[in-house]
């Protein structure tokens, strides 16, 4: 296999070259670097954990004035997303030590369980605002069933053709769409009966996403776009909320106290941003002007208090995090893997670039959250959960695992040894052949860490 | 084979996840590009648009400066108040019946009045009372009502009975002048109010770290006027008890110095300040400039000075004077039946005789009485300002009609306003130099620094020797054979001329049943003049002639001008002056 040769080659040139000084030699070895096992997971918490800071710190700066004005606490809505990350946080370390195994086992109940909740909201649901989704409501707490659906979607996505594929089956397009199309089409279904436009599409993009990644047919891609932007056409027309926000994207000085309002209000707040912002805490948009300004424009708020620095640092890392999601993808031996890995991505970066495109007046506005910035627990429990799966992904690299394993067992990890999974930490190695592998890939490595230990 | 069975070759998923990244990148720049183009390219016009719709400018009122007179007394003020609102927002339920009660009692207002305000919301701002002093918010401040704020204005004060209302004039309600001198000076007293912008977002919060350009308010500056308060009052309540004696439909009376300055100017009818609803305009007019009225008698003495000035005649030139004179188709006559007498010049104005008059007006002839009319400030603006001024009307000399010369020359067919006819006199007492009348002494700034108006204009109109000439006639007009005996004060050498010309009846605009206008214009000391006093007095009823009706008030006001303004008397004897040829 490939992968035993590449990565010794890697490690080795990275070891040697830390011995001398200086920027160029850093960057002569940044090739290597990219090359590393570990890039991949340490580009995805990097990313992922600044994000979640920096939503932290923006949904408090804009959402202090319409908690204060609601509740008479500016720390209100906060508090609530204090909580949301301190339940995220708990499952993404969790997921991060999961083995692949789980979270193929976790697909097809998680796509039951978001469909009931989906039907429960569609039909008990409470609708807020104009023409704004239905939320369902669970002992005081308000959910958002829709999130939650998107990454139940990719795990079973990634889990039915990843199974074909082992099972060979993937020959016909009769493979490819069942149960994957109806299945999908359901959950769009559902959530589209909770008036959420943007959720629909992110489903239909990542439905699209494994089918390109599994290596669908153009001619069937096509065929799926076509259907997507058909369904399009026909929910825009259809609801007449919808016309006004598509309509009032291309011209919001059309209509600015009407349905370019908000989208006006989220250019006002970047232009007033300019190059390094008025600083953090310092928005004016947030000052009633500009609606939602904690969840859907949070972006257009981080505009204005953190300037274009703000804006292209988020875009940036939204881009590294694509990167290394794909890196784990191109990276993975096993379909599961690499079907996941992309399906998460695509859900996560497409939600980001959905969001920020709307902000920035290039989408018609939509409604759905930044990842893992935007307020709201609905979407940031499922999204740090996603991240900790593909923190999990990118651990499975064969090459990583070898890396960490060197290292030995983290503190987390040692502290959730009494679940038991170490052992089932490296799934695979119960199978015969790749347990051989495995062992024989190892020892090289831990020499080279203690080495680097010494140094 | 139906579709759905159709077998296919599988793309290669590492291509297609390479196409992926390049397509997530190429999108990934065309947003960053976008960025660019809204936050560093066309950043400033979202942000001047922002800006416009949360922008507000909060005036900051500032203090109107007040109107004195020559000695500082004040004729209007501003005295700081606070304006009481409400915030209902703000106003908790539990303690809105205790505010409502304590709202409505302490400004005797109506309770359900106060509660529909209460609880207006969501309004962040009603006015529960307006004028409060200070003292009074202070106490209902202590009382710490929550919602309950007080906003500092100012409030205009006209202290009672200066009796100068119609010259000072008032206020409208936003504080800016309107009607007399609060309005021709206003942009010297209102000062610039200050300017406080703030950002205000859309609940009307202020929005706290946005800092608002300031600017300053600058006070008003206090102006000075030339006006004495105490001879202004007396003037104001002489006149307004002979007119209402007399039944006279109006009058004014100037007092003022020979160089211009104004030390009095009171008009009848009044109102009151402090009741400006209930007066009617015709109260309020100043009628010392807005009303026109032929001068009469009180005119002669330009045609004499204007003869005399021009080497025509001289103060003891005897003229043949008969009880009436006919010119054209018109007959003039003396007021009083006589005999055909020798009359020198001195003589003429001294008893005041028409057609004396109208023979020294005919040697001056028509052109050079028109220029000399004038040089005494006829037929233009007094450049006093004042609202509503009617100059007069003086009619060029190519249009006068036959009888025209002989009427003008003792005053007839031409109208001047108070304040006109006053510096005629005022010049003569000058020397003959005519200084334009003036009302204002100067202005006081902030740092109490007086700072004089511009010196008024001065021209001369005759030499000091023809000024003293006219001066000796005009106090053989209140020695034992002028028609003013009644004038004299006990002690000063007083000079003056009465003046009775026909009035038109404003209502109809002709003579007939429009009485008859009656003046008295002197001055005192008459060798050294300090003090000029003109009454007028508009259809007295009874059978006054002449100077009578205005002639006591002369005296009276006269008497007080010169005991309060501590002029003494010259302790000289007035010369012998011929009136009559020597028999």
């Amino acid at each position: 296999m490939a992968v035993s040769a590449s990565a010794p080659s890697a490690a080795g040139t990275g070891g040697a070259g830390t011995a001398r000084d200086g920027s160029r030699v850093w960057l002569r070895e940044l090739p290597q670097v990219r090359n590393r096992p570990l890039t991949s997971y340490y580009l995805i918490f990097g990313s992922s954990a600044l994000l979640i800071a920096l939503g932290l710190t923006m949904v408090l700066s804009s959402s202090m004035v319409d908690s204060f004005t609601e509740t008479g606490s500016a720390f209100s809505l906060f508090q609530k997303q204090i909580a949301a990350a301190a339940v995220g946080l708990p499952l993404m370390v969790l997921a991060s030590h999961l083995p692949i195994k789980a979270f193929r086992a976790v697909g097809y109940p998680a796509v039951l369980i978001s469909s009931a909740l989906l039907i429960i909201t569609a039909f008990k649901g409470v609708e807020y605002g104009y023409g704004a989704v239905r939320w369902l409501e669970i002992g005081g707490i308000t959910v958002q069933a829709s999130e939650p659906a998107k990454l139940a979607f990719a795990l079973w996505g990634a889990n039915v053709l990843a199974r074909k594929e082992e099972l060979k089956q993937l020959v016909e397009w009769r493979q490819l769409l069942l149960p994957l199309l109806p299945g999908c089409g359901v959950l769009v279904l559902l959530v589209l009966l909770g008036t959420d436009l943007g959720t629909s599409f992110v489903l239909l993009s990542t439905f699209l996403a494994l089918l390109w990644v599994v290596g669908a047919p153009s001619k069937l891609l096509v065929g799926m776009i076509g259907l997507v932007a058909s369904l399009a056409t026909i929910m825009v027309a259809v609801e007449s909320f919808r016309v006004a926000r598509i309509t009032s994207f291309l011209n919001p000085e059309a209509d600015p106290t009407g349905s370019g309002y908000q989208l006006l209000h989220g250019l006002y707040a970047l232009g007033t941003g300019g190059l390094f912002g008025v600083g953090i805490g310092g928005s004016r948009e947030k000052w009633g002007f500009l609606p939602h300004p904690e969840s859907d424009f949070i972006f257009a708020i981080i505009g204005e208090e953190l300037g274009l620095i703000g804006t292209l640092v988020v875009v940036g890392l939204f881009g590294v995090l694509g990167y290394a999601g794909l890196r784990v993808a191109s990276r993975a031996k096993d379909p599961f893997t690499r079907l996941a890995a992309t399906s998460v991505t695509a859900w996560i970066v497409i939600q980001a670039l959905v969001n920020i495109g709307t902000v920035i007046g290039v989408l018609p506005i939509t409604g759905i959250p930044l990842p893992l910035v935007s307020a709201g627990g609905s979407s940031l429990i499922p999204t740090m959960a996603g991240m900790g799966i593909l923190l999990a992904l990118a651990k499975a690299e064969p090459d990583a695992r070898k890396a960490l394993a060197a290292r030995g067992p983290s503190r987390v990890q040692r502290a959730l040894s009494w679940l038991g999974l170490q052992n089932t930490g490296s799934g695979d190695a119960k199978r015969p052949g790749a347990a051989t592998q495995a062992n024989n890939a190892s020892r090289p490595t831990q020499v080279r860490a203690r080495r680097n230990r010494q140094r | 084979m139906p579709p759905l069975r159709r077998t296919f070759r599988r793309g290669d998923p590492q291509r297609r996840i390479r196409l992926a990244g390049v397509l997530m990148t190429v999108v990934l720049v065309l947003f960053a590009g976008r960025l660019i183009q809204i936050q560093g390219i066309d950043a400033a016009t979202y942000a001047s648009e922002a800006a416009d719709l949360r922008l507000s400018t909060i005036t900051i009122p500032t203090t109107r400066g007040q109107i004195t007179d020559v000695n500082g007394n004040a004729l209007a003020l501003s005295t700081e108040v606070r304006t009481v609102f409400v915030d209902p927002v703000d106003v908790p339920d539990d303690q809105r019946a205790k505010i409502i009660g304590e709202l409505s009692e302490r400004f005797d207002l109506d309770r359900d009045e106060v509660a529909a305000k209460v609880g207006a919301e969501p309004s962040r701002y009603e006015v529960i009372a307006k004028n409060v002093s200070p003292a009074e918010w202070t106490e209902l401040d202590g009382l710490g009502l929550p919602g309950v704020g007080a906003l500092t204005d100012y409030k205009r004060v006209y202290p009672e009975e200066t009796g100068a209302a119609d010259l000072i004039g008032f206020t409208g309600s936003d504080g800016r002048g309107l009607e007399g001198l609060e309005g021709v000076l206003d942009d010297t007293l209102a000062g610039e109010p200050g300017e406080h912008q703030v950002e205000i977002g859309v609940s009307g919060t202020q929005i706290p770290m946005a800092k608002g350009l300031v600017k300053e308010p600058v006070a008003g500056k206090d102006v000075r006027l030339t006006l004495d308060q105490d001879v202004q009052w007396h003037a104001q309540q002489a006149l307004a008890e002979r007119a209402e004696e007399l039944d006279a439909e109006s009058g004014s009376v100037i007092v003022m110095r020979p160089t211009g300055e104004i030390v009095a100017m009171a008009d009848y009818p009044t109102y009151s300040p402090s009741d400006i609803e209930g007066s009617d305009r015709e109260d309020r007019s100043n009628g010392a400039v807005a009303e026109a009225f032929e001068p009469g008698s009180t005119n002669k003495v330009i045609t004499a000075a204007g003869a005399l000035e021009e080497g025509l005649t001289t103060p003891e030139t005897v003229y043949t004077v008969p009880y009436s004179i006919q010119r054209y188709d018109q007959t003039f006559k003396d007021s009083h039946q006589h005999e055909t007498q020798r009359m020198t010049l001195n003589g003429i104005i001294a008893q005041s005789s028409n057609v004396g008059t109208i023979q020294v007006g005919e040697q001056l002839g028509a052109e050079s009485l028109y220029d000399y009319l004038g040089k005494f400030g006829f037929g233009k603006p007094t450049g006093l300002d004042l609202p509503g001024e009617n100059a007069g009307i003086l009619t060029d000399p190519d249009d006068w009609w036959g009888t025209q010369l002989p009427s003008i020359s003792f005053g007839h067919g031409l109208s001047v306003n108070a304040v006109q006819m006053a510096s005629v006199y005022a010049t003569i007492a000058n020397g003959g130099v005519r200084a334009e009348p003036t009302l204002v002494a100067g202005t006081v700034g902030e740092d109490k620094e007086f700072t004089p108006a511009e010196e008024p204009r001065q021209e001369r109109v005759i030499s000091a020797g023809t000024a003293g000439e006219i001066q000796l006639m005009l106090e053989a007009v209140t020695g034992d054979e002028g028609t003013a005996a009644e004038a004299r004060i006990p002690g000063y050498r007083v000079a003056g001329k009465t003046g009775t010309a026909n009035r038109v009846d404003p209502e109809t605009g002709e003579y007939e049943g429009g009485g008859y206008t009656s003046t008295f214009v002197g001055f005192a000391p008459a060798d050294a003049p300090e003090l000029i006093v003109q009454v007028v007095l508009h259809g007295p009823e009874g059978t006054y002639h002449g100077g009578e009706a205005a002639t006591p008030v002369f005296t009276d006001i006269m008497s007080f001008g010169l005991k309060t303004m501590k002029i003494p008397p010259t302790d000289t004897e007035p010369p012998n002056i011929r009136l009559f040829e020597d028999k």
